[in-house]
């Protein structure tokens, strides 16, 4: 008994630690944390993939969000610089064109949200190289297409990390998240 | 075709230092060690990438 009481008080000075850390770096929202419970962090975790770093932002995390905002479009963009673009794979096994690496590579690809759906739905329509909206379907017979494929392969991957990082922290806070999440002045227990 | 090849470098170092600093900023929230932790993780990722890139490098001679 005197052991769970000598670590509970352990963990609360290591809290009220991190607290004063944190608090001094202006890294923890002063405002009270909005509950992003039920549908509304559902809700959340849908507009952070749509719109990537923008879960954090509705919910007042604005350096998270905006540093997350920024790198993964950052990421995406230089993808399409280097002429790439999100293709629709095969699906069928039947199919000579079918390859799992490729049907992998779109659905990590489409973590990135709208922007993804955007160049997906680009080189469905775009059927000439010249017309108005080919810098976003890409080039894939481009040599450096291949390449551009990793960038939104990553920003991909990074959108659904931070969308799964929104989860953890705010939808179903798990402990190493509920102490940096607290407000300030908050209770630990 | 030196280009090409600078061009992947110069991408394995960005895209690797955007994935350390992600990881680093989920985990964390003080700034200060978000960046130690980004540069702990980059320099450990471009250290094995070089010596992933010797043996490769070594073996095709």
């Amino acid at each position: 008994m005197q052991v769970d009481k000598a670590a509970a008080a352990g963990l609360d000075r290591a809290t009220a630690l991190e607290g004063a850390m944190l608090s001094t770096t202006g890294m923890r929202s002063s405002t009270p944390a909005i509950a992003a419970q039920g549908p509304l962090g559902w809700l959340g975790l849908f507009i952070g993939w749509m719109i990537p770093g923008a879960g954090f932002l509705i919910w007042g995390r604005w350096v998270r969000g905006l540093t997350c905002f920024f790198l993964i479009h950052l990421t995406f963009g230089l993808g399409l610089v280097l002429h790439s673009g999100v293709a629709w794979p095969s699906w069928s096994f039947r199919s000579e064109e079918f390859n799992l690496i490729n049907n992998f590579t779109f659905i990590v690809q489409m973590g990135t949200g709208l922007p993804a759906l955007a160049s997906f739905l680009a080189s469905q329509w775009v059927q000439e190289p010249g017309a108005g909206l080919a810098w976003l379907a890409g080039a894939p017979k481009h040599p450096h297409y291949e390449l551009g494929s990793y960038f939104l392969i990553v920003a991909g991957a990074l959108n659904y990390f931070v969308v799964g990082n929104f989860y953890d922290r705010l939808v179903r806070p798990r402990p190493p998240f509920t102490a940096q999440e607290r407000p300030e002045g908050a209770p630990s227990a | 075709m030196t280009s090409l090849g600078l061009l992947h470098i110069g991408s394995l170092v960005y895209l690797s230092g955007v994935i350390c600093l992600v990881i680093s900023l989920n985990e964390n929230r003080d700034p200060l060690i978000i960046l130690r932790e980004t540069l702990r993780r980059w320099v450990k990722f471009l250290g094995l990438s070089l010596l992933i890139a010797v043996a490769v490098h070594l073996l095709s001679r």
